[in-house]
């Protein structure tokens, strides 16, 4: 059943429906007047009802609002999910699509495909390339034989996935340990000099043969001719400056040559060496490489042999670290580029602010009296408006270089004539008194001193006002500049403009 | 009887209308218009920052007016 609404509201106030009609009708009423006069009208407890395009608009009150939406108090909003990984309640896809956790230092075998890639097969050791990737270096001693624990010269080995190298990264780059799968102890044992070589060497070998690291001495007095390339490439790649690209194929090609060197089941390959030397295998250089290998102190030996250890790494890990180090050195000079401009930017202000301070004032105005204008007065020629009140306001007018010059010569002013009254204009009173006698003595003295003085005669509140007259203007602008230039001065400072009778 | 005061009678109006509106019941006030509520379910939305909330149902109220 739908609301009677007068019918309610009268039961509520105990009133009639008729009475009742009429007064809702006349808040109705009142409501659209509003509305339409002020542009809103508000009704307590209800809302506001706005107009807007010949019709009403209602922006209903807080307190109506939440009342009518109690039954759901205490139903906030729900987080359903939050973050990447989200996924669309539609589709039940990720909304932004699943991020690959990846840990650089976290490599795993089934991960490690570039290692894999990266493996030396047998028959590529003749066919060194610079740009072959190596993660390992095999170690050629007794491949020549054909040692199958070596596993250079036997293809069953490499059939095999090759050995997985983890290390652990200790806090410097120095302290980097290897650790090696299996390392054949005849090889330990001929290495037992070099093990004090920390950062290359591990000291926690064990007998079984594998492959092994061993440390490459880039020192060029260990190997003159033969590594001078390879001192030149480390030398080079210690520069933080260079191209990564550059650096990176340069350890290659370092790693390359120190590849070579190691392999004998070729022959070795040393770097100016030429390849027909198969079969041979120069340990000479090398048995002086384990004797002189122990790193010495020396920070650039260190750091060889930490490039070393880079090149050796997998590719992907020197290509981080190398990314790091550009990284770094471009953020240093972003920093010094902020920094550069932000002084220029401070040296430029300093400039601005000595120059407006150093500016001559080019703002000074002339002095008022030279600049300002005679004030705009209107022209009271058909009516006596102006009466001694207004006169005696008007704001002092600013000389002006006419006025001056009208002063000098000026015949309104100062002549041996009297003041006409039938020419009209205006006129400076100075005096005011009912004598006659009086007033003519005052005009007398003005009149010796060259004004154009005269008695004139005024009716004012029915009264009769003899007044001396200085002066006939033809304007009252004209009058009252030079009213306000003598005033105080020549003439008495009551002195006030009024029109000639 | 006396006719009510335009105050009392304006009260008055603003307590039908809200209970009325409570029970989800219109209003029609003559020469003004008609006062009623909307009814919105809750639902998912998608924030700015990719999260997902649900938001609780609410009444809306809604004012047709009378030309």
């Amino acid at each position: 059943m739908p609301l009677d609404l007068e019918t309610e509201i009268a039961r509520r106030l105990d009133a009639s429906p008729e009475a009742v009609s009429d007064v809702l009708a006349t808040v109705v009423e009142r409501i659209r007047q509003q509305v339409s006069y002020y542009g809103y009208a508000r009704v307590a407890g209800l809302g506001t009802f706005r107009g807007a395009e010949d019709c009403l608009v209602f922006e209903p009150d807080p307190t109506l609002a939440e009342h009518v939406n109690l039954k759901f108090v205490g139903l906030d909003e729900l987080l359903v999910s939050s973050g990447p990984g989200v996924r669309d309640a539609d589709t039940k896809e990720p909304a932004y699509g699943e991020l690959d956790a990846f840990d650089p230092f976290e490599r795993a075998p089934e991960q490690d495909e570039v290692e894999a890639e990266a493996a030396i097969e047998p028959e590529a050791e003749a066919d060194l390339d610079a740009d072959v990737e190596w993660s390992m270096a095999w170690d050629a001693e007794g491949d020549a034989e054909g040692d199958a624990d070596v596993g250079t010269g036997e293809d069953d080995d490499f059939e095999e996935e090759p050995p997985v190298y983890t290390f652990r990264e200790e806090e410097s780059v120095d302290d980097v340990v290897w650790e090696e799968e299996d390392r054949p102890a005849a090889e330990r044992d001929a290495d037992e000099d070099t093990e004090d070589q920390a950062p290359y060497g591990d000291e926690s070998l064990d007998d079984s043969p594998s492959v092994q690291w061993r440390p490459i001495d880039l020192r060029p007095e260990s190997r003159e001719d033969d590594h001078e390339e390879v001192a030149a490439a480390a030398a080079g790649a210690a520069s933080a400056d260079h191209d990564f690209d550059d650096a990176e194929s340069e350890v290659n090609e370092e790693v390359a040559y120190a590849e070579e060197d190691e392999i004998g089941a070729e022959g070795a390959f040393e770097p100016e060496v030429e390849t027909g030397a198969e079969g041979e295998f120069e340990s000479d250089a090398l048995d002086e490489f384990d004797e002189e290998a122990v790193v010495a102190a020396s920070e650039s030996e260190t750091e060889r042999g930490t490039r070393l250890h880079e090149s050796l790494l997998s590719p992907t890990d020197a290509v981080r670290r190398h990314a790091r180090a550009s990284a770094r050195s471009t953020g240093e000079r972003n920093r010094s580029v902020i920094w550069l401009g932000a002084g220029v930017i401070v040296l430029v202000a300093i400039a601005a602010v000595v120059f407006f301070a150093l500016r001559p004032d080019e703002s000074q105005a002339p002095p008022l009296a030279e600049q300002m204008e005679p004030p705009a007065i209107p022209d009271t020629s058909a009516s006596s408006a102006v009466d001694e009140t207004t006169a005696a306001e008007m704001p002092p007018a600013a000389l002006s270089e006419e006025a001056e010059a009208e002063d000098d010569d000026s015949t309104p002013l100062r002549s041996s004539e009297g003041i006409d009254p039938s020419e009209g204009g205006y006129t400076i009173i100075v005096y005011s008194e009912s004598s006659e006698q009086q007033a003519s003595d005052v005009a007398a003295q003005y009149r010796g001193e060259g004004f154009r003085a005269d008695v004139l005669e005024y009716e004012d509140d029915g009264a009769t006002h003899l007044r001396v007259g200085i002066g006939q203007f033809t304007t009252l602008t004209e009058a009252a500049e030079t009213r306000n230039r003598l005033a105080g001065n020549e003439l008495p400072g009551d002195a006030w403009v009024r029109r000639v009778p | 009887m006396q006719a009510p005061p335009r105050d009392q009678v304006e009260s008055v109006l603003a307590d039908i209308v809200k209970e009325y509106l409570s029970r989800g019941e219109a209003v029609r006030v003559t020469g003004l218009g008609s006062f009623s509520v909307r009814h919105q379910n809750s639902s998912i939305e998608r924030t700015g920052s990719g999260e997902l909330k649900m938001r609780p149902p609410i009444d809306e109220i809604v004012f047709t007016p009378e030309p």
